[in-house]
C-alpha cells in the first residue's frame, strides 16, 4: 500500500513539470484562435456561442472560450491585462465601463450608426469619453407579464399600449387579483435595483438631477418618498413581502411560472424560458403602467469588447465585421429571440401570439425616460450601489420609515460625491 | 528546561518549522502587509491608488452599520457555539460506541452533508425552510398549522442559518472527535469498567477530560468559522430580512470588494482580524492551548 | 487494539438511534440527489416533490459534455499533491511545536502567527495573494496553485493537538537510544499520528478538491480549471443552471464520499496501539 501510493504520488509530481509549462495550441496551417471571454456557462443553444462557431467553421479559424464569472472578472481581468494573457474578445459590458482604456474603441473599426442609438446610449456609452470600448450584443428591456387565467377569473382586462394603466389601475387591481385571482400574489417585482426604479421615473422622480456640469442628489425628493411609502405598503399587502425584504433567495421569475402571482414586473430576458416552460396556465406580455407624469423603462445589455492588449486583435476585429451584417446577425437574433441592437434587423418568429407580445415589448424602448439617461451619466453607482439596495430592503421590512431610508442614503452620497443635496 | 540536547533541539525545532513557515510567510503575511498598506490608500483594484492616510479607518469607525454588523456577528456566533461544538461531540461518541453496528457507514452518512459547497446548502436548506413553498412549512399546514415566516422573522432567519451551519459542518467535528476519541486509550477505560464505572460516568469523568485538546481545537476552529460566516448566508437570506443577518464579513464585500472600494475594505479586513484574534487569545488562555 | 469505551450493552437501540440521527443528516442529500434527476421546469414547481416525476440524467449528460471530467482529473491531480506535501509539511511542523513547547521559548507565539492564517477569511487577501503569486512569476503554473495553499492552519493546529497529548517522557524515551531528532520523528512520532494524518489527508484532499479562487484567477488554460469553477460557471446573470449545478455537485460528491468510506476506518489511535500507560 505505502509503495503504491510512493509511486502514485512521484509519478504525479513529476508529470506537474508538464504542467506547469502550460500547453501550446495546435492549429493547422492558417488558422489562427480566437480566445473568447464569457460570465457565464453558455447552454446549448446560447446564441452567441452558436454564433462564434459558425464563424470558425465558415473561416476555418478554432475557437478558445473561456468562462469567469462576473463576480470575479474585476480580478481576473487587472491580472489578466499584467501577465499578457488577455482574450481576444470579452462579452461585457461592466468591464468596458470600469476600464475604457483598455479596450479598442469600436468606432475605429464599425460603423457605429448602424447600431440602434438606444443601445449604443445605454450599453455603450462612456460618460467620460466619446470612446465606445465596446458594441452592444445582447439588448433587454424591462418589462410586465401577466397571468391572463387570473384576469378572467377577477374580471380584469389587461391594457393595451394606446391605454396603459396609470399607477391607481396598477394597484386597484393587483389587490382585485389578491382577492379573486386565485392567485397567491397580485404583483411580484425581481428585487432588482432598476425594477423599482421605474416606478420613481415615472413619477417625474430621479436619483440626481443635472445642475450645470455637475448634479444634485435628488434621491430624496417628496415624490419618491412617496413612492417608496406606497411600495411598502404595497409588499405588506398584495407583493411576497420576502423578496424585496430580503431574507430568501428566491427567484419570483418561479413564482410566476407557477402560476402564483397575477402582474411581474421583470425583463425581456424571462420570454423565452417562460415560452418554453410555462404549460399548465395562460399568460402574457402587457404594457407598463404610466405614472403621473409619464411611462419609464431600463434598458440593459451587454457589449462585446476587445482588449488593447489582445494577441489577435484583428481576428477579433473580422468577426465582429463578420457579425454585424444583416443577414449573419439576423441568425444570431432568431437563437437570442431578444431585442435586436441593429437597426433594420429584428427578431421574426412564427407564432403570431409571440409577435404581438414582442412589438408591446419593443414599444417599452420609447419610455426610456430621460431621468434615467441623466441619472446614468453622473455613474452615482461608483460610490455607493449596496447601500441604496440595503436602504430599500429596511424600508420594505419596516426597520426605517421609507423618509429616512432616503434621505439617509441622499446624506451619504452626497457626502461622497460632492454634489449638494437638492431637498 | 534546556536539556543537554539543548541546541540540537533548537536547530531541529526549526527544520520541522521552516517549510510551513516560509511558504506562510510567503503566501500570507506579505500579502498581509500589502492589505495592511493598502488600507491607507483608496486603492481601487487596479488603477487608483493615492495615500489617503487614516481616512478609512476613520470613516469605519464613525459607520454605525459597521458595529451594528459586528454586533449581529458576535450573537451569531455565541447562540451558535454551543451547538457546534457539543452536537459533534455527541454524534462523535454514538458513532464510536461499541455498541453500534455498521459505524463505517453511519459517519459517512453523517460527514457527507461537510463537502457540499455553500450554495447547495443554501438550496438544499431553501427547499426545507422555504417560506412560500417549503417541506416544514407544507407539512404545518398538513396539520392544520400556521406556516412560520422563515424568511421575514429575524429570529427564525437567523435560527435557520445557524441550523444550516451546524448540519453542514457536524460531520467535519465529529471526524475530528473520532481522532481525539480513539486516542484515548482502551486501558483507561478497562479499568473504569472495572471500578464499576456507568457509561454516563465514564463520559463525564474520562471521555471528556481526556477530549480537551480536541474540544480545544473544534471550540477555536468553530468560533472562527461562525464569525467568518458568509457564503452560507448568501445563500440563504442574503442578508435579509432587512439588514438583519447582514454579518461582518458580508459587510466587508458589500462595503468593499464589490464596489471597487479595495484600500476601505483592507482597512475593515484588518480592523475585524484583531478583533478575531482577540477573540482566539481569550480562548487560549482560557483553556491553556489544550495542553494538560 | 483493544477500545471498549462502554459496557458491551444491548446493540439494537444505539444502532437505531444512530442510523435515525445518520439518516436526519442524510434526508436533505437524498432531495438534492433526487432532484438532480428532475427535468429543469419541475426543479422549482410547486409543492415541491420528493421524487422526480421522470428520472433524467440529461443534467449529468450536459455537465458531462460540458468538460466535466477533465476537471475532475484537474481537481484530483492538484488535491493528491497539495495533500502529500500538506501531509509532511504539517505533521513536522505541529510536531516541532507540540514536543519542544518547553525548549523553544516562543512555539506559542508562533502557533499564534499560524492561527493568523484561519483569522482571517481567505478572500479578503486574494488580490494582494495573486500580485505576490504573479510577482514571483507562478501566474498559469500549477505550484502558483498548489504552494500558497497547502499551509493549513487547522493541520497544524490538529498535529499540535494531538502530539500534546503525548507525555514528554515517552518522546525523551524515544530519543536515549540516540537518534537524532529528525530520525526520531519519522521513524517513530510520525508513526504515532497515523489518525491526524489519515484526518488530514482527508480534510487536505476534500479542501484542495473545493478550491476555486486561486485555480481561477492563476491559472490560464481552462482546460486546466477545477470542479468548483466549473460548478460556479454555472450562475448566470439572469439566472442559475441550478440543474447543472445539482448533478454538477453530487458528481463533485462522489469521489470523496468513496475516499471517506476507505479512510474513516484508519481514524485509529496511535497509542492505545502502542500500549502506552498514561
Amino acid at each position: 500500500m505505502k509503495k503504491a501510493l510512493t509511486v502514485v504520488l512521484v509519478s504525479l509530481l513529476l508529470t506537474s513539470a508538464l504542467f506547469a509549462a502550460g500547453t501550446k495550441e495546435a492549429t493547422g496551417a492558417g488558422s489562427k484562435v480566437l480566445k473568447v471571454m464569457l460570465s457565464e456557462e453558455p447552454s446549448s443553444e446560447d446564441a452567441l456561442l452558436g454564433t462564434l462557431k459558425k464563424w470558425a467553421a465558415e473561416t476555418g479559424n478554432t475557437l478558445d472560450v473561456m468562462v469567469i464569472p462576473y463576480e470575479d472578472q474585476l480580478t481576473k481581468f487587472p491580472l489578466m491585462a499584467r501577465n499578457n494573457d488577455l482574450p481576444d474578445l470579452i462579452a461585457t459590458t461592466r468591464l468596458a465601463r470600469l476600464y475604457p482604456d483598455e479596450f479598442l474603441d469600436m468606432a475605429e473599426y464599425l460603423d457605429m450608426s448602424i447600431f440602434e442609438p438606444m443601445a449604443v446610449e445605454i450599453i455603450v456609452q462612456d460618460y467620460k469619453t466619446e470612446k465606445k470600448s465596446t458594441v452592444p450584443q445582447q439588448f433587454t428591456i424591462t418589462n410586465v407579464f401577466y397571468n391572463k387565467d387570473a384576469f378572467a377569473r377577477a374580471g380584469i382586462t389587461a391594457p393595451t399600449v394606446e391605454k396603459p394603466w396609470s399607477l391607481e389601475d396598477l394597484e386597484r387591481n393587483a389587490r382585485l387579483l389578491q382577492q379573486k385571482g386565485g392567485v397567491k400574489y397580485g404583483m411580484a417585482m425581481d428585487s432588482s435595483r432598476a425594477r423599482y426604479d421605474n416606478l420613481m421615473y415615472v413619477n417625474g422622480g430621479s436619483m440626481v438631477e443635472k445642475e450645470g456640469d455637475t448634479f444634485a442628489v435628488a434621491i430624496n425628493s417628496p415624490q419618491n418618498i412617496a413612492m417608496l411609502q406606497k411600495f411598502v405598503d404595497w409588499n405588506n399587502s398584495f407583493m411576497p413581502k420576502a423578496i424585496w425584504a430580503g431574507g430568501t433567495n428566491d427567484n419570483p421569475a418561479d413564482y410566476f411560472k407557477n402560476g402564483d402571482v397575477g402582474i411581474y414586473f421583470s425583463g425581456s430576458w424571462n420570454y423565452n424560458a417562460f415560452y418554453t416552460q410555462i404549460k399548465n396556465f395562460n399568460w402574457g406580455v402587457m404594457p407598463s403602467p404610466v405614472g403621473s407624469v409619464s411611462g419609464s423603462a431600463i434598458l440593459g445589455g451587454s457589449g462585446l469588447g476587445v482588449p488593447t492588449g489582445a494577441k489577435n486583435k484583428d481576428l477579433a476585429i473580422s468577426f465582429l465585421k463578420w457579425f454585424y451584417t444583416k443577414e449573419n446577425f439576423q441568425g444570431y437574433l432568431n437563437q437570442d429571440k431578444g431585442l435586436s441592437s441593429l437597426v433594420g434587423v429584428t427578431y421574426s418568429p412564427d407564432d403570431p401570439q409571440v409577435v404581438e407580445d414582442y412589438k408591446i415589448m419593443q414599444s417599452e424602448v420609447a419610455k426610456v425616460t430621460y431621468a434615467f439617461s441623466t441619472d446614468e451619466s453622473s455613474m452615482w453607482r461608483n460610490f455607493y450601489d449596496n447601500e441604496y439596495r440595503d436602504a430599500m430592503r429596511e424600508a420594505v421590512n419596516g426597520d426605517i420609515s421609507a423618509h429616512k431610508a432616503l434621505t439617509d442614503f441622499a446624506t451619504i452620497l452626497s457626502k461622497k460625491s460632492g454634489w449638494r443635496m437638492k431637498y | 528546561m534546556r536539556t543537554q540536547y539543548g541546541k540540537r533541539h533548537v536547530r531541529a525545532f526549526w527544520f520541522f518549522v521552516a517549510p510551513c513557515l516560509i511558504l506562510f510567510t510567503t503566501f500570507f503575511l506579505v500579502p498581509l502587509l500589502l492589505s495592511i498598506g493598502l488600507s491607507f490608500t483608496n486603492y481601487d483594484g487596479w488603477k487608483t491608488m493615492d495615500f489617503i492616510g487614516l481616512k478609512n479607518y476613520r470613516e469605519l469607525f464613525s459607520d454605525i452599520k459597521f458595529y451594528n454588523a459586528l454586533g449581529r456577528t458576535f450573537r451569531y456566533t455565541l447562540f451558535s457555539l454551543p451547538f457546534k461544538v457539543i452536537v459533534p461531540l455527541l454524534v462523535a461518541v454514538l458513532v464510536t460506541a461499541k455498541s453500534v453496528k455498521a459505524k463505517g457507514i453511519v459517519r459517512t452518512m453523517i460527514y457527507t452533508p461537510s463537502l457540499l459547497s455553500a450554495l447547495v446548502v443554501g438550496i438544499t436548506i431553501n427547499w426545507m425552510f422555504g417560506a412560500e413553498y417549503g417541506l416544514i412549512n407544507y407539512l404545518i399546514k398538513l396539520m392544520g398549522g400556521v406556516p412560520l415566516q422563515w424568511a421575514l422573522n429575524y429570529k427564525l432567519a437567523t435560527f435557520v442559518i445557524s441550523f444550516a451551519s451546524n448540519w453542514a459542518s457536524t460531520g467535519f467535528y465529529m471526524v475530528i472527535f473520532i481522532g481525539g476519541i480513539n486516542n484515548i486509550s482502551g486501558e483507561i477505560y478497562e479499568a473504569a469498567a472495572i471500578d464499576g464505572s456507568s457509561n454516563v460516568q465514564t463520559f463525564f469523568r474520562i471521555t471528556i477530560p481526556m477530549l480537551a485538546p480536541t474540544t480545544f481545537l473544534v471550540t477555536l476552529l468553530s468560533t472562527v468559522n461562525l464569525l467568518k460566516e458568509y457564503a452560507l448566508v448568501q445563500g440563504i437570506t442574503q442578508g435579509g430580512p432587512g439588514l438583519n443577518t447582514t454579518f461582518i464579513i458580508q459587510f466587508i464585500f458589500d462595503k468593499g470588494f464589490n464596489q471597487m472600494q479595495h484600500g476601505y475594505a483592507s482597512a475593515i479586513s484588518l480592523v475585524v482580524m484583531i478583533i478575531f484574534a482577540s477573540i482566539a487569545f481569550v480562548q487560549f488562555k482560557i483553556s491553556n492551548g489544550g495542553d494538560r | 487494539m483493544s477500545r471498549k469505551p462502554y459496557r458491551t450493552g444491548k446493540t439494537l437501540l444505539p444502532t437505531v438511534l444512530t442510523f435515525v440521527v445518520a439518516l436526519a443528516f442524510l434526508f436533505p442529500i437524498i432531495w438534492l440527489v433526487l432532484s438532480s434527476f428532475k427535468e429543469t421546469g419541475e426543479l422549482f414547481s410547486y409543492p415541491l416533490k420528493m421524487f422526480p416525476s421522470k428520472f433524467s440524467a440529461g443534467h449529468y449528460q450536459k455537465v458531462i459534455r460540458d468538460g466535466f471530467f477533465s476537471y475532475i482529473y484537474n481537481s484530483f491531480y492538484l488535491a493528491v499533491v497539495g495533500t502529500a506535501i500538506t501531509l509532511v509539511i504539517s505533521s513536522m511542523c505541529g510536531y516541532a511545536l507540540a514536543i519542544y513547547r518547553h525548549e523553544v521559548s516562543y512555539t506559542n507565539i508562533i502557533f499564534g502567527i499560524f492561527l493568523l492564517g484561519t483569522l482571517i477569511p481567505g478572500e479578503t487577501l486574494t488580490v494582494p495573494q495573486v500580485t505576490v503569486i504573479s510577482e514571483l512569476g507562478l501566474y498559469n503554473n500549477i505550484w502558483g496553485v498548489i504552494l500558497p495553499v497547502v499551509t493549513t492552519t487547522t493541520g497544524i493546529f490538529m498535529f499540535r493537538q494531538h502530539y500534546l497529548s503525548i507525555p514528554l517522557s515517552f518522546v525523551e524515551a524515544a530519543r536515549i537510544d540516540g537518534s537524532t531528532e529528525v530520525q526520531t520523528f519519522f521513524r517513530i512520532m510520525l508513526p504515532l499520528g497515523t489518525s491526524s494524518i489519515v484526518t488530514l489527508a482527508l480534510f487536505s484532499f476534500m479542501w484542495r478538491w473545493n478550491d476555486y479562487i486561486l485555480p481561477l484567477l492563476v491559472l490560464s488554460d481552462q482546460k486546466k480549471y477545477t470542479i468548483q469553477i466549473a460548478i460556479k460557471n454555472y450562475i448566470g446573470f439572469n439566472g442559475v443552471d441550478w440543474s447543472s449545478i445539482l448533478a454538477a455537485s453530487v458528481m463533485s460528491m462522489t469521489p470523496i464520499i468513496i475516499l471517506f468510506m476507505i479512510l474513516q476506518r484508519h481514524i485509529v489511535g496511535g497509542l492505545a496501539a502502542s500500549g502506552v500507560k498514561g
